[in-house]
């Protein structure tokens, strides 16, 4: 009974090994020592694990510790790729990193914002543009041929005569949607599928678009040349 | 007549006691290197661990006639051994920084040169370490990496326990182990030699 009480009080031998080592707080060293000082037992555990570590010590330090160490320096941030690179940098302000990423945003949308044309009503235009027909009316008592010229409609640069009209019927070709508003003649049109029962006004002949200062080979010209022929 | 080599320890105390001051030198040179080990142990700096353990034999040769053999003669050196680190312990804590810099440089040379001078102590020193050798390679290697990592490596046992991704307790308790399994192989060992 005695001897068990005692070895209930004895210090274990992790204890013992962590008091070597000199790993334990104050106060328990302190009472480790005052017991060792009192039990055998514990004296004599104590006195063989440091002679085991003693033995162990004395190897490394007559056969190893005065071996010199290698220095071994490894560059690792020359195999980095600039992904890693770009993180290192900012690794030691990682607030200053979400602050450039943030200006790098503000600045992609300003941007945009500024340099991409944005015109509504433009996109409607286009969106929306049919093929229209020109029709010249059927002038009966001069016999003309009537022409019937098809075209789509017309850009800002074809209204304003820097690109020619094509003057015969051609084939239907959508409008590319220009940035500015096209200037509209008010030239009177009908539609491809007129609504049967209301009339057009009558359209103007083509000749009647010409200049008259131009002293180009009129339309009438050429057909009364060749009636004459 | 028996040769002191051939005597228990006991014997030689009680020849010592009998005004044979030469029998107390046997028990010297069986017990002075475990009782550095465990001064060492105590103090953790080797010229300390000299000085302590010289005055652990002092005190037991003036004690010899107070040695009344209820106890082994290793266990009334290790109590002495310890009670003497205490006492250098408690002189430390109360002596100025300086002073103990001082002192330990001064030990430094005074202990430095006589170890491993004799050529028959460097022959024993080799015998030694290679027994060593052996004995740490023949542990389990759970517990050889553990003490190498806290002999060689310097590391604490928290360090070792992050390291090696275990419990704290673990990591004392395989350390202990192995300094156990270590201290009964080079004891059988030493007993097989002699």
């Amino acid at each position: 009974m005695m001897d068990h009480q005692k070895e209930q009080k004895c210090i274990a031998g992790v204890d013992l090994a962590a008091y070597m080592y000199g790993e334990l707080a104050d106060g328990v060293a302190d009472s480790i020592e005052r017991h060792m000082a009192q039990c055998e037992a514990c004296a004599d555990d104590f006195a063989g694990i440091a002679f085991a570590r003693y033995s162990v010590y004395e190897w490394n330090r007559e056969e190893f510790a005065h071996l010199p160490t290698p220095d071994v320096s490894i560059d690792y941030s020359s195999n980095l790729g600039w992904l890693a690179a770009l993180k290192g940098l900012f690794a030691p302000a990682p607030g200053f990193a979400l602050g450039a990423a943030g200006a790098l945003l503000l600045a992609a949308f300003l941007g945009a914002v500024y340099f991409l044309p944005v015109d509504t009503e433009s996109d409607l235009v286009s969106s929306t543009a049919v093929p229209v027909v020109i029709e010249a009316p059927v002038d009966t008592t001069d016999n003309e041929p009537a022409v019937v010229v098809t075209m789509p409609l017309k850009t800002a640069e074809e209204e304003s005569g820097l690109s020619e009209i094509p003057s015969s019927a051609a084939p239907a070709k959508p409008v590319r949607a220009r940035y500015s508003k096209p200037k509209r003649t008010p030239i009177p049109v009908r539609s491809s599928s007129p609504t049967p029962g209301v009339t057009a006004p009558p359209a103007p002949r083509l000749n009647e678009f010409e200049d008259a200062s131009i002293d180009g080979l009129r339309l009438a010209d050429l057909v009364a040349e060749l009636e004459s022929e | 007549m028996i040769k002191y080599s051939e005597r228990t320890d006991e014997e030689l105390v009680s020849l010592a006691v009998a005004s044979e001051p030469d029998a107390f030198g046997e028990i010297v040179r069986r017990w002075d290197r475990r009782i550095f080990a465990l001064c060492f142990g105590m103090l953790g700096r080797e010229d300390e661990a000299r000085d302590a353990a010289q005055e652990t034999f002092i005190a037991a040769y003036r004690s010899l006639k107070l040695f009344r053999g209820e106890a082994r003669v290793s266990s009334w050196l290790h109590r002495i051994a310890i009670n003497k680190c205490l006492s250098s312990k408690r002189r430390d804590r109360s002596r100025p920084e300086e002073v103990l810099d001082e002192e330990s440089s001064e030990y430094a040379r005074v202990f430095a040169a006589p170890a491993g001078s004799s050529p028959a102590t460097v022959i024993e020193k080799d015998e030694r370490l290679i027994l060593v050798r052996q004995a740490v390679g023949t542990l389990p290697s759970e517990l050889r990496q553990i003490v190498v990592m806290k002999e060689f490596e310097e590391m604490t046992f928290q360090e070792i326990s992050d390291t090696l991704e275990m419990p704290l307790s673990t990591v004392k308790s395989r350390l202990y182990t192995a300094l156990k399994q270590l201290r009964s192989k080079l004891e059988n060992v030493a007993i097989e030699v002699a």
